[in-house]
């Protein structure tokens, strides 16, 4: 038994001599997210970070590149939160993770998606504000964030984002006036339905955060 | 005071007592009548009987008592009784079940360690007072310790360590006031710390690691047990701060408290335990700072705190403690630079600050002074700058780690001196230039890891020395050139790594051939051509084998079909032609195989159904042929089945709808017969593309399953029937649903309308006819450049949203009865299209319009309201005797400076009365519908029918206008059936716009004349027909 307990201190030993595994930036943020996710039914398997790049991992997709332009975990039964790795992806453009149980705030970091189209996030539990971040997404056509628990006011930063075609927050805890600016003067009150929304904003009369 | 306390407290003062007498009595009864050489002899001869047999215990024999005292193992004393008895190491198998302790009371020491003896201790034990040394020491002695140990009050060596013990009641132990050295590590002992040890203050010895203890720890450690010079608890469940009283331990030399859960800090003045020399404190949850008082330990040989939240700078203290060996500071949150001091460490052997957030600049004193150093671990910081070339003093080093920082600049050739190195590990770092031609000489290196840096040149025939490497990675740096053929001599050689780098050329035609333990080959993302070698699996060790986007040509080594162990594999994006069908064979734990993007012929092996393990089987883009056997529906992880692009012909398997796919694309094949409706079973699905085939039958509405679904393409096929409208439940699809280029006929189903996230829609080429249902206008999701409508049998107005509208000409094309304003459409009604107008496009029209109106009255009619309320009754009255005419007039020149309602739309009344009835609307809907059959505006007939309405006497100049003037002169003028549908749409019209409000139809009414389409008889001929006949048309 002796040898043994020596084993035990041996085992101490090699936990600090592991080498490096190879993997890719993108690679090392999506198996971030998969550590931060509980993942009960195993959708999330295939993602080996020990693999040149997350490309042939299921729900993500690549360009030719082997850049990771897609990430589909729609209705996946994960829970946990999101981390600011996922900024890592800077090339992503759809962002699917609606109709899970992903808590926590939405990252800051997804700011710098530059070339994100869609981020659905819907049917969630989702807290925290908007974050004005998102307003740097340019090329955001599709921004579904209905049936979380978000608060705080929508950001009037994101009346700038012209290629904005979806935009739905209805089912939230948000507070303030709907912004009527930009793409806003073409959602319909559905998007914005079920929150503590004062109406569609008076320009000049009422502060935006009026009633937060 | 009463009686009965002080009772109480006598019996406590006696019951020890009591206790005492009974153990001395106890101990004095027995021994005149045992303690014989005879009956000791006859104990140990019954013991040794019961064990297993021993050569130790060869000399103990009933026939050998006069020699009792050379038994071996035993000591006597000058009564020739024993007096010790020290049996260790003797592989003494069996219990002390039959061990008879009687005749041994004057035993002083028992020292039965390091045997193999099992089951209990028997409680006996306690009757050998005399004992001053007790070891049972690992053996695989199990049950609770025994509380008789209380009785054995001369012992000061105690160990019952590394055994399967289980915890006592521990209130029943006594202190042991001589004991010094207690062991009761490695055993199953579990609730909190034993009472009875702290009070036996003697103690300089204590070990309690390896068991379950849980709990803080006492304080009266720290307070009582002064002596201590040894204390080990590591491994245990202890929790909570510890306490600065420990440092009253002032005589510990080495204290181990590693892997429990202990939190807090360290405590601040640890420094002043001056004699230590050993202090672990890993694997715990200590956070704040390393203790600059720790300089002042002056003795330290080993300071381990590894894997805690430490999160200060290396206090640069640390630098006094010069007899430092080994340093263990990783896994913890440190940052700042490595203080300078460090360099006096000229003794350390073992340095570890990896997994920190170290930074700045590695000193060349560093290395000049650590050249004891035989590991150096600094990987997962933030370390810039050089590697110094002082690195090659180092000459000790077995293990180098640097991986994972921001190291610049080239690898120094000085690193060639290490010759002992047997792990170098560099990788992800800025390094470049080329890898120096020395370190190939380093033959004793067995990991050699440079990946992901920025190295250069090429791999010399040199690396042929290296026969004791086992894994080496240069991936993902800009390596060029050759292999050289040396490199298959690397007769230990697990793994090779030496993917997205430039080399080029053929793999030496041995490579594998002398490596039989080569179990990783990765040639992924090069440049390299000809054919794999032949044996580079003979070994058949092969695991992980992946050679895809290089220029590999020929045929697969026929070893892989032995390569029992492979569990990913890809050959794809390459040249590779040989034959498939046999090239693989049952590989149990294979997962992934790629072979898309070759030129392979032959079939699919029926065989893959017994790769159990697939996740993946991708063969597309090749020229392989046969048919899809059925037996894939059989394998359960399968997810993802690729075989487009082939030549692939027959049916599709019903079977595949057994599987879990996330993905089934079987494009571009000779793919005939129906969709298997099975299909529908696939609910993981997310994308499908069964294009390009010859498939025929009716799309099976059981796709509308297959609710994850993201991509749908079912082009270019002979599909036939109508499209299910179950297809508009894949809410989920979101890139594509292509039908197009089938014979699909019917008309689109409105539930389309659901796919509300859907970008792209192609259902061109097909025999759709029927309008493109106005409930699309919901798919917001789709792009005006990726709709596709055309060429079908489509008519009517297309929906009318910006989607719709703004999509090119190229979307419509091809349908001739589309029209609406959308480029190359025509806009409906138009004059330019000269189309026949139907009945049922007018009301189409007309009920739609008819909301519309009904909305702009209300907006007019509640600012008419706001604004009432402002005027003065006088004012009202004023308005309500104007006459009608000045109202009209008020448009230019009235003080109502902003009106919002439509004047020409307003029935007269309201404009007199400001009354708003159900009577208004319907007026203002005769006016638009007349306007719709006119083209313009009917001011005209309006105020002739009014003015007829009020003369006396009819004004026939104006009434007697001819139906025919008065519709739209643009279009041609109707006959027929249309003829009798414009009578009575006119017809239906004039009585809405009655004066008399009581004299209009209803709106319901006349919803339900246009929607019932009932025909006015024409009685005259179309062109007799006057205006004024027509409004006779009565309520």
């Amino acid at each position: 038994m002796a040898p043994l307990s020596l084993f035990s201190v041996f085992v101490t030993f090699l936990l600090s001599l592991t080498p490096a595994l190879s993997t890719n930036s993108e690679g090392n943020a999506l198996h971030a997210l998969r550590r931060r996710l509980s993942d009960p039914t195993n959708v999330l398997q295939s993602w080996d970070p020990t693999l040149v790049n997350p490309c042939t991992w299921f729900h993500v997709t690549c360009d030719s590149n082997n850049h990771v332009i897609r990430l589909d975990l729609g209705n996946s039964n994960v829970s946990g939160a999101l981390g600011p790795e996922l900024g890592e992806l800077k090339h992503l453009q759809y962002l699917e993770l609606y109709r899970n149980e992903i808590g926590g705030k939405i990252p800051e970091e997804l700011g710098s998606l530059k070339n994100l189209v869609s981020m659905d996030l819907y049917e969630n539990k989702f807290e925290g504000e908007i974050p004005k971040s998102i307003a740097k997404l340019k090329s955001l056509r599709f921004l579904r964030l209905n049936n979380n628990k978000l608060a705080g006011s929508i950001p009037r930063e994101l009346t700038s984002l012209s290629n904005l075609k979806v935009f739905d927050v209805s089912n939230n805890n948000l507070c303030g006036t709907i912004p009527v600016d930009g793409p806003f003067a073409t959602f319909p009150m559905e998007s914005f339905e079920n929150n503590r929304l004062s109406g569609p904003e008076l320009q000049g009369l009422v502060p935006y955060d009026f009633g937060c | 005071m009463t009686c009965a306390s002080q009772k109480l407290s006598m019996t406590t003062i006696l019951k020890p007592l009591l206790l005492l007498l009974q153990i001395l009595l106890l101990s004095l009864l027995p021994r005149s009548s045992t303690a014989s050489p005879a009956t000791q002899a006859e104990a140990l001869s019954k013991w040794k009987n019961s064990l297993l047999p021993s050569s130790f215990l060869s000399s103990w024999s009933s026939t050998n008592i006069t020699n009792l005292c050379k038994w071996n193992g035993l000591v006597c004393d000058s009564t020739g009784t024993v007096s010790e008895i020290i049996i260790s190491g003797a592989n003494l198998n069996g219990t002390l079940a039959q061990f008879n302790f009687t005749p041994f009371l004057n035993v002083t020491r028992f020292d039965l360690s390091n045997n193999l003896l099992s089951g209990p201790i028997p409680s006996e034990i306690g009757q050998l007072t005399k004992l001053q040394y007790v070891s049972f020491y690992n053996n695989f002695l199990t049950g609770t310790i025994p509380y008789q140990f209380r009785n054995l009050q001369k012992v000061w060596h105690l160990d019952l360590g590394s055994n399967y013990l289980e915890t006592p009641d521990w209130s029943k132990f006594l202190s042991m006031p001589l004991l010094t050295w207690l062991s009761f590590g490695y055993n199953s002992l579990t609730s909190g710390f034993p009472g009875f040890i702290l009070y036996c203050q003697n103690l300089t010895y204590l070990d309690l690691a390896q068991n379950q203890l849980n709990g803080t720890v006492p304080e009266m450690v720290f307070t009582n047990l002064d002596k201590l010079e040894y204390l080990n608890l590591t491994d245990n469940l202890f929790q909570g701060p510890v306490s600065p009283n420990i440092t009253k331990l002032s005589k510990l030399i080495d204290l181990r408290l590693g892997r429990n859960k202990f939190s807090g800090v360290i405590p601040e003045n640890i420094g002043s335990m001056s004699n230590l020399q050993i202090v672990e404190l890993y694997n715990n949850s200590f956070e704040g700072k390393i203790p600059s008082s720790i300089g002042q330990l002056t003795e330290l040989l080993h300071l381990d705190v590894n894997w805690n939240s430490l999160n200060s700078t290396i206090p640069s203290e640390l630098g006094f403690c010069t007899k430092l060996t080994y340093l263990a500071l990783a896994s913890n949150s440190l940052t700042g630079e490595v203080p300078l001091s460090l360099t006096n460490l000229t003794k350390v052997t073992y340095l570890g600050l990896s997994e920190n957030n170290l930074s700045g600049e590695i000193s060349p004193y560093f290395l000049s002074n650590w050249t004891e150093l035989t590991s150096l671990q600094l990987q997962n910081n933030l370390f810039t700058g050089k590697i110094p070339l002082e690195i090659g003093m180092l000459t000790k080093l077995d293990l180098v780690f640097l991986f994972n920082n921001a190291f610049t600049g080239s690898i120094p050739s000085e690193v060639g001196n290490l010759k002992d190195l047997t792990q170098l590990d560099l990788s992800n770092n800025r390094l470049s230039g080329p890898i120096p031609p020395v370190l190939w000489n380093l033959t004793n290196l067995q990991i050699l890891q440079l990946f992901s840096n920025s190295l250069t040149g090429t791999i010399p025939p040199a690396i042929g020395n290296m026969t004791s490497l086992q894994t080496i990675d240069l991936s993902t740096n800009q390596l060029y050139g050759e292999l050289p053929n040396t490199i298959s001599r690397l007769i230990n050689l697990r793994s090779i790594s030496l993917f997205t780098n430039n080399f080029w050329g053929n793999i030496p035609s041995d490579f594998g051939k002398f490596s039989p333990s080569l179990s990783g080959v990765s040639f992924a993302n090069n440049s390299f051509s000809g054919e794999l070698p032949p044996e580079l699996c003979s070994g058949f060790s092969l695991q992980n084998f992946t050679v895809n986007s290089n220029n590999f040509t020929g045929p697969l080594p026929e070893c892989l079909r032995n390569c029992l162990l492979l569990q990913r594999v890809r050959f794809d994006g390459n040249n590779f032609n040989g034959n498939i069908t046999n090239a693989f064979g049952i590989h149990p734990n294979l997962y992934f195989i790629s072979l898309n993007d070759n030129q392979f012929i032959g079939i699919i092996s029926p065989e893959w159904a017994e790769c159990g393990s697939l996740t993946n089987l991708e063969m597309g883009r090749n020229r392989i042929s046969g048919e899809i056997p059925a037996e894939l529906g059989r394998l359960p992880q399968l997810h993802s089945l690729i075989l487009d692009s082939n030549e692939l012909s027959g049916q599709i398997p019903s079977a595949l709808g057994n599987l879990s796919l996330f993905e089934l694309n079987l494009s571009k094949n000779l793919l005939t017969g129906e969709i298997p409706q099975s299909l529908g079973n696939l609910v993981q699905l997310e994308e499908l593309d069964l294009s390009e085939n010859k498939l025929t039958g009716n799309i099976p509405k059981e796709l509308g399953n297959c609710g994850r679904l993201l991509s749908l393409d079912l082009s270019n096929n002979n599909l036939l029937g109508e499209i299910p409208s179950e297809l508009g439940n894949l809410i989920a699809l979101s890139v594509l649903l292509d039908l197009s280029s089938n014979s699909l006929s019917g008309t689109i189903p409105s539930n389309l309308a659901k796919l509300i996230s859907l970008e792209s829609l192609n259902i061109s080429h097909n025999q759709l006819s029927g309008e493109i249902p106005g409930l699309l206008t919901s798919m917001v999701s789709l792009r005006p450049s990726s709709i596709d409508f055309s060429y079908n049998k489509l008519t009517g107005q297309i929906p009318t949203s910006k989607v719709f509208e703004e999509a090119p000409a190229i979307a419509y094309i091809g349908n001739s009865g589309l029209c609406g304003n959308a480029a190359g459409l025509s806009t409906c009604y138009s004059d330019s299209t000269k189309k026949k107008h139907s009945n049922t496009v007018l009301i189409a029209v007309l009920i739609p319009v008819c909301g519309l109106l009904l909305l702009a009255i209300i907006v007019a009619v509640l600012i008419i309201f706001y604004r009432k309320a402002k005027f003065h009754d006088e004012e009202s009255r004023r308005i309500g005797e104007t006459d009608e005419s000045l109202i009209w007039e008020r448009e230019d020149t009235s003080n109502w400076t902003t009106i919002a309602g439509s004047y020409g739309y307003m029935a007269p009344e309201l404009a007199l009365s400001m009354r708003l009835t159900d009577k208004c609307d319907v007026y203002s809907f005769g006016v638009v519908a007349l306007e719709v059959m006119m083209g313009k505006h009917p001011r005209e007939i309006l105020s002739s029918l009014s003015l007829k309405s009020r003369a006396a006497t009819p004004v026939s100049d104006t009434a007697e206008f001819l139906l025919k003037d008065a519709l739209d002169q643009r279009l041609p003028p109707p006959t027929g059936q249309t003829a009798e549908e414009v009578v009575f749409v006119v017809t239906i019209a004039l009585a809405c716009v009655r004066d008399t409000p009581e004299a209009r139809p209803t709106m319901r009414f006349v919803a339900q004349e246009l929607s019932a389409q009932i025909q006015a008889c024409l009685s005259d001929q179309f062109d007799n027909i006057t205006i004024s006949k027509l409004t006779g048309h009565q309520k």
